[in-house]
């Protein structure tokens, strides 16, 4: 009982970031359903995925009501990332997993900057 | 059509990002809607949220026929994350755009920050004899 109110906690905090923010809530997610629930990474990846899908589609609702969506631009994005999720999970022992994480962590730096002076 | 076309290469991009880095892709859209495209803080959330539901519903799927997800844990975490999920649309949808921006802002550099000390912890052993 303890540890279902202590998850379903984890899942409230979760959806406030990924609302707040509009991002998934995985990087709560995950590490809590590890540190607290002692799943393997990889089970902690799924089930994190599968409570992404009820929560966006949630948040989704609020911004779709609120004409807060722009679902042309939403409708080009899924076709690539539809496509580039698919491509690197067949293909996943030739990406430069290494490479792409500072390349990843330049962008995110280069974006906060952008959106800091703007 | 340069607009869609910029949009399919950035999703195509980011899909790969978060495949192999295990990443949602809701930190790298977010800005390049408000930077590129010239969207508000409020929409282009909401746009990479509308993005986000059915690209993890696909993955979700796959993981699901491998018997990876853990339901005892998904259904509690899933119920307080709808709750949350609300709450926060809520505060996103009322905040004032330029608070929202700095906010997210602040989120990138904690992920950058959490992603690079994790890259200088995992490096070494990533180049061992078969890392490319």
């Amino acid at each position: 009982m303890a540890a279902t109110v202590r998850i379903f906690t984890l899942g409230v905090v979760a959806g406030v970031v990924s609302g707040l923010f509009g991002v998934g809530g995985g990087v709560v997610v995950v590490p809590g359903l590890v540190l607290w629930m002692g799943l393997d990474q990889r089970s902690a990846a799924a089930t994190s995925l599968a409570t992404i899908t009820v929560t966006a589609a949630a948040a989704v609702v609020l911004f779709g009501r609120a004409d807060s969506v722009d679902w042309p631009a939403a409708g080009y994005l899924l076709i690539g990332s539809a496509v580039g999720a698919w491509f690197a999970a067949r293909h996943l022992d030739r990406v430069p997993r290494n490479w792409l994480s500072w390349l990843f962590a330049a962008l995110l730096i280069g974006a906060a900057a952008r959106l800091m002076i703007a | 059509m340069t607009e869609a076309l910029a949009l399919i290469g950035i999703g195509l991009v980011t899909g790969m990002l978060a495949s192999s880095l295990g990443i949602g892709g809701g930190v790298v859209f977010v800005p390049f809607l408000v930077v590129a495209i010239g969207l508000d803080q409020a929409v282009a959330q909401g746009t990479s949220l509308a993005v986000i539901a059915p690209t993890a519903a696909i993955g979700t799927y796959i993981h699901v026929r491998y018997g990876r997800v853990d339901w005892s844990a998904a259904v509690p975490v899933a119920a307080g994350g709808v709750l949350g999920a609300v709450l926060g649309a809520g505060l996103a949808l009322a905040a004032d755009p330029l608070v929202l921006r700095r906010l997210f802002a602040a989120l990138l550099l904690v992920l950058a920050y959490r992603l690079v000390t994790r890259q200088l912890r995992s490096e070494p052993e990533l180049r061992g004899p078969t890392g490319r």
